[in-house]
């Protein structure tokens, strides 16, 4: 038992610890639902569950590790080590919310399997170094999620956003490809860690090329971030699929894209920042206004909910933008800024996600008007969204008030003033549409019978895991920065 | 013990949730009980920590965590048990005790019973977290939230519209003065980067509060009357006293507990803990000095012709407040938080007499009470001791605290703020003798009430007795006796003596003091006990002078004239450009992005060509915007 171990303590099996065991989980589930066709099969996803914690715990255990490589493709650094814990976390969530169906409702038995190998790629994107890898992370993402967003095949909306997210996301990735290969093209080789001393050269040599590159990957991934103009996909998806699945595309499969932006942008044109980041600022700028302004005469809840995440990841593009403008020392805090800002972003959406499909099983309308009264059927679930809704429009006290300062912080501290004051202007906008929603919550029902709203355990403990989380990283923010801050972000 | 001293308000705010969660029908004595065991709980905390200090006197550091940083600064939590506040602990946990224990008497059969006490829960939780407050930042949360509290408890019975109106009047005058706090606190902030007392202080004393566009020794100063302006709010200190003779409209538990005892007091709380700022600006000093002798002596002259029983207890209040401020403007640091220790015990004692006088009779005025010592012999007895320790007659509890004041204005040589104590001394013992006599001696001018007059049960009576034993041996914890235990105590918190000085008795000041206080008690029982001056005439002769005094030296008026009717001039102005020309731009910038979001929808067909459309039509632009930028290719 000891040499077992000592065998596992390997920094080998360390470094790639996370994504192996999500692996295994992922091939030991596919295996058992072949096996076991008939009954409630949640218990595989129980299965999953706790394959995801025993991942999320060897994360956990790198959270101070010193950088480590593994087979000049995986890392452990502070970018790896935040993201797939978010990632964990998130589809732990997202485990916990699939319980919820059931019965005539339940999801084709492969969400489970697909849940976790969409995760492995999530993970492959947020570790490894080199450009063919995070490709293949990224597809493996890709794919999964376009099956799991159809994966009611009886439902026309479901196929339907399942098909236009796919068409659309693989438009995302021959642009992505395409600014890879120019890459590739002018250094020769696809590792990030070379192509990093290189870009200097890179840049004196073929500026415009190496300005070409830059901007298709951005676009690139664009399409997998729903920035705008390539967000238009994003309502489609979102209200096709099951509440699960659109939580899931909203927060993990944003998370493990920003992971990669950031790995690929950063390593690559570290030394150009100056020069190219720009063009992710002005990105962030249109999305926000643009998705902040298209969701104020939103009706459908999911519909409003996607177009509130295409301006979210506007915001969280603002720091990113930022590098150029900043300087070495500057970074430590940008990256803190995102990966705050992830985390609040995750957690309220999720919940919020989890509080809409709860009040549209009910009613079975996922018209925003289902919520009226909902804080006389149901006040903990109101006060729930309440919660949520205030987190994403920013209100003091929550997580996503705290996001927001830190990244206006930053632009104030780094003299990019402007992109301060579009987050601001657009945030003003959006309270429109969330607190739109706190009023229909708290509007009394104008007919008598009311019914309470019928929650299950796995959904309960859900919206309560997420309220929990929301309020301490609003309240105490420290729980959480002060890992940030001692993460080793630049080495 | 002294890290365990989190316990103190935590206790309080366990009570607050769990009253919470019981609701608004929860029965009575389950709700009375759990509030007094937790505050009684408390109590033998801050008694714990009190005595574990003592023992230990080093034992003054800061327990806290990162809350928040914000690039090179960072803000803390957590709390700090000085000498200074675990005496504030002590005094806040017994007297809230013994109010919540008498509060169950008094406030029996109303209809928000449980919401009484949760209020007065959450008062506790907030005052004593803002007694251990290790910087100002934390300090001026909860120093909103004790007005607050006090906000609520005075309109607790909102029906009345008196009630009502106080409530707005407390928390609007206490308000201005917040205000100044806060800005003092940004500017500490600012000039020293951090919120830390003790960062703040440093930097005071060693002349580093800087800022580009003030000296160093006039920031301190600044920094220093503006910190004092929160407390003239708080412990209602002239100009700002006004708010507190109506705040007597809340019930008389919330009189004694927070209007008398604890939240007023923590403006002179503020004052002791930012002690070394004050010290570093002597002139912020001399301010507090003066305003305080001001109030004290303006407070002992209205208080000589009110009528309401709990209105000239509250006079009684702003001038003894006012004494506590003098002490600590004088330098006599430990002196005046001497008489805040027994204060705290005898006007929580006159105030709970004076409710369970109005319990009885059901009445406030002075002139529809008399003779009710004979019906109510604990209640007489226990007022009769509180009024003595009121009045600083030998051995009570306030003859040693104010008495110490005086002597240390005198010895300090303030001539001018001697005097007024004086004479203030002499009003005093004049004005609470006139309110003892027209209650409880004399013929009853009510018969009806009289009739209906009882003494309270066992509830109401053994605060009343506890607190009359303190307000007779509470002077004692700093005399000769125990050799001056509280002042060393207190001054251990700064051995290099950065807070102030002590000086020795002085016993010919002494039996000055007594004989003028006894003076008072005899001018005051010739005329109200014994008829042989006439009030009314004399009252005649008087006139302007009198009238003066009972219309409060008109200074509501003035401020209404003054404040409330420039305010409204502005506020007209402001309303008008707010609703006429700020709400048409915002309705139209409403409307114009409302339609441009409308506008951006159609744009939403569901047709993934137009999608793709859309994406690569953006792309292209996109790119060959940065091409043409970076140049090189067209």
């Amino acid at each position: 038992m000891p040499s077992a171990i000592n065998w596992l303590q390997q920094p080998y099996w360390m470094t790639m610890g996370p994504l192996l065991v999500v692996v295994i989980t992922a091939f030991l589930v596919m295996v058992l639902e072949l096996i076991f066709r008939n009954g409630d099969r949640r218990w595989l996803t129980g299965i999953s569950m706790l394959g995801t914690l025993i991942a999320l715990g060897v994360a956990l255990g790198h959270f101070s590790a010193q950088p480590n490589q593994a087979l000049n493709t995986v890392v452990i650094d502070a970018f790896s080590s935040v993201f797939s814990v978010l990632i964990l976390i998130t589809v732990f969530l997202v485990l916990l919310f699939t319980l919820d169906y059931r019965g005539s409702n339940r999801l084709a038995a492969e969400h489970t399997y697909l849940l976790l190998f969409a995760t492995a790629g999530a993970l492959a994107m947020a570790t490894s170094v080199d450009l063919v890898t995070l490709y293949v992370g990224l597809e493996l993402l890709s794919i999964s999620s376009y099956v799991l967003v159809a994966v009611r095949r009886k439902s026309v909306h479901s196929v339907e956003g399942g098909i236009k997210y796919m068409l659309m996301g693989a438009l995302g990735s021959a642009v992505l490809l395409y600014g890879m290969s120019f890459i590739y093209g002018i250094s020769g080789t696809t590792n990030l860690m070379e192509l990093s001393a290189a870009a200097g050269t890179m840049f004196t040599t073929y500026p415009s090329i190496t300005v070409l590159g830059f901007v298709l990957m951005l676009f690139g991934m664009g399409f997998k971030l729903s920035l705008v103009p390539f967000h238009m996909w994003t309502p489609d998806a979102y209200a096709g699929a099951p509440s699960a699945i659109s939580s899931f595309l909203a927060t993990l499969s944003k998370t493990a894209a920003f992971a990669m932006l950031l790995r690929l942008l950063l390593f690559i044109f570290n030394g150009v920042a100056d020069k190219v980041f720009f063009w992710a600022g002005i990105l962030a700028a249109i999305t926000m206004v643009v998705g902040n302004f298209i969701a104020l005469p939103q009706r459908n809840m999911k519909r409003l909910l996607a177009f509130s995440s295409v301006a979210q990841a506007g915001y969280i593009l603002v720091p990113f933008a930022l590098i150029g403008a900043s300087t070495v020392q500057d970074w430590p805090s940008l990256f803190d800024s995102i990966s705050f800002y992830l985390f609040a972003y995750t957690f309220m959406t999720v919940g919020a996600f989890a509080v809409v499909h709860i009040v549209s099983e009910q009613t079975h309308s996922l018209d925003s008007d289902a919520l009226i009264g909902l804080f006389q059927r149901s006040p903990w679930l109101a006060v729930a969204l309440s919660i949520f809704m205030l987190s994403m429009a920013g209100m003091p006290l929550t997580a996503g008030f705290l996001g927001k300062f830190y990244i206006f912080a930053n632009t104030v501290q780094l003299h990019t003033p402007w992109l301060g004051i579009v987050l601001f202007a657009t945030s003003v906008v959006s309270f429109f549409y969330y607190l739109g929603w706190l009023r229909k919550v708290f509007q009394r029902e104008p007919e008598g019978d009311l019914v309470a709203v019928p929650i299950s355990l796995p959904m309960n403990t859900l919206v309560t895991l997420c309220v929990v989380l929301t309020v301490v990283l609003g309240l105490v923010p420290a729980t959480l920065l002060h890992p940030l801050l001692s993460a080793h972000w630049v080495y | 013990m002294v890290e365990y001293a989190w316990l103190a308000p935590l206790l309080p705010l366990v009570g607050y949730v769990f009253l919470l969660a019981l609701g608004r029908r929860a029965p009575e004595g389950l709700v009375a009980g759990i509030s007094v065991i937790l505050t009684f709980l408390s109590f033998l905390v801050s008694l714990a920590v009190f005595t574990a200090l003592g023992s230990h006197p080093d034992a003054t550091g800061a327990y806290t965590f990162r809350w928040l940083t914000l690039g090179t600064h960072s803000i803390d939590v957590g709390f700090q048990v000085t000498h200074l506040n675990a005496l504030m602990l002590l005094v806040v946990s017994a007297v809230s005790t013994l109010v919540f224990l008498f509060s169950v008497g008094y406030m029996h059969k109303d209809e928000r019973f449980s919401v009484f006490y949760q209020y007065l829960n959450l008062f506790v939780f907030s005052m004593m977290a803002l007694v251990i407050s290790p910087n100002l930042f934390q300090l001026y949360i909860f120093w909103e939230m004790v007005g607050l509290c006090s906000y609520l408890l005075i309109g607790f019975w909102y029906f009345k519209p008196e009630a009502a109106l106080a409530a707005k009047k407390s928390f609007i005058v206490t308000r201005l003065g917040d205000v100044g706090l806060f800005i003092g606190i940004i500017l500490l902030f600012l000039s020293s980067g951090s919120f830390d007392y003790s960062t703040v202080f440093q930097a005071a004393t060693s002349g580093h509060l800087g800022l580009p566009w003030i000296s160093s020794a006039h920031l301190t100063t600044l920094a220093a009357i503006l910190v004092f302006t929160g407390a003239v709010g708080k412990s209602a200190q002239f100009p700002l006293h006004i708010w507190l003779p109506d705040a007597m409209e809340g019930p008389t538990p919330v009189s004694a507990l927070i209007h008398a005892a604890t939240m007023v007091a923590a403006g002179v709380y503020l004052v002791a803990r930012t002690y070394p700022l004050f010290e570093a600006s002597g002139v912020a000093l001399t301010v507090v000095a003066w305003i305080g002798g001001i109030t004290a002596l303006l407070g002992a002259l209205i208080a000589l012709t009110q009528r309401d029983i709990k209105r000239v207890i509250a006079y009684s209040t702003i001038s003894q407040l006012g004494y506590m401020m003098m002490g600590l403007g004088v330098g006599a640091y430990a002196y005046g938080m001497f008489h805040l220790f027994t204060h705290a015990f005898f006007k929580a004692l006159l105030f709970l007499a004076a409710g369970s006088v109005i319990h009885a009779v059901d009445t406030q005025d002075l002139f529809e009470m008399g003779g009710l010592g004979k019906k109510m012999r604990i209640t007489q007895w226990t007022f009769l001791f509180g009024a003595l320790a009121l009045a600083g007659v030998f051995p009570w509890a306030g003859f040693w605290s104010k008495d110490s004041i005086i002597n240390a204005t005198l010895q300090s040589g303030h001539i001018v703020l001697f005097w007024f104590a004086e004479i203030a001394a002499f009003c005093t013992a004049f004005y609470i003798f006139r309110v003892y006599f027209l209650t409880f001696h004399g013929k009853p001018k009510d018969e009806a009430k009289y009739a209906h007059a009882h003494e309270g049960s066992w509830v109401m009576t053994v605060p009343l007795i506890i607190l009359a034993i303190m307000a007779f041996i509470a002077g004692f914890f700093n005399t000769g006796l125990n050799n001056y235990g509280l002042e060393k105590y207190l001054m251990a918190d700064s051995p290099t003596g950065l807070i102030g000085h002590v000086y020795p008795d002085n016993v010919a000041l002494m039996i000055a003091s007594v004989a003028l206080a006894l003076l008072g008690i005899l001018v005051a029982a010739l005329m109200y006990w014994k008829p042989v001056i006439s009030a009314e005439k004399l009252a005649q002769s008087l006139g302007g002078i009198y009238r003066l005094s009972f219309r409060k030296f008109y200074l509501d008026e003035i401020y209404y004239r003054l404040i409330v009717w420039t305010g409204k001039l502005i506020a007209s102005i402001v309303d008008f450009f707010d609703r006429y020309i700020l709400d048409a731009i915002v309705w139209l910038l409403g409307r114009a992005g409302y339609m441009g979001g409308v506008g951006l929808k159609y744009t939403q067909t569901g047709q993934v060509q137009t999608y793709s459309v859309i994406a690569l039509f953006g792309l292209m632009i996109l790119v060959a915007i940065a091409m043409f930028h970076v140049g090189g290719v067209f």
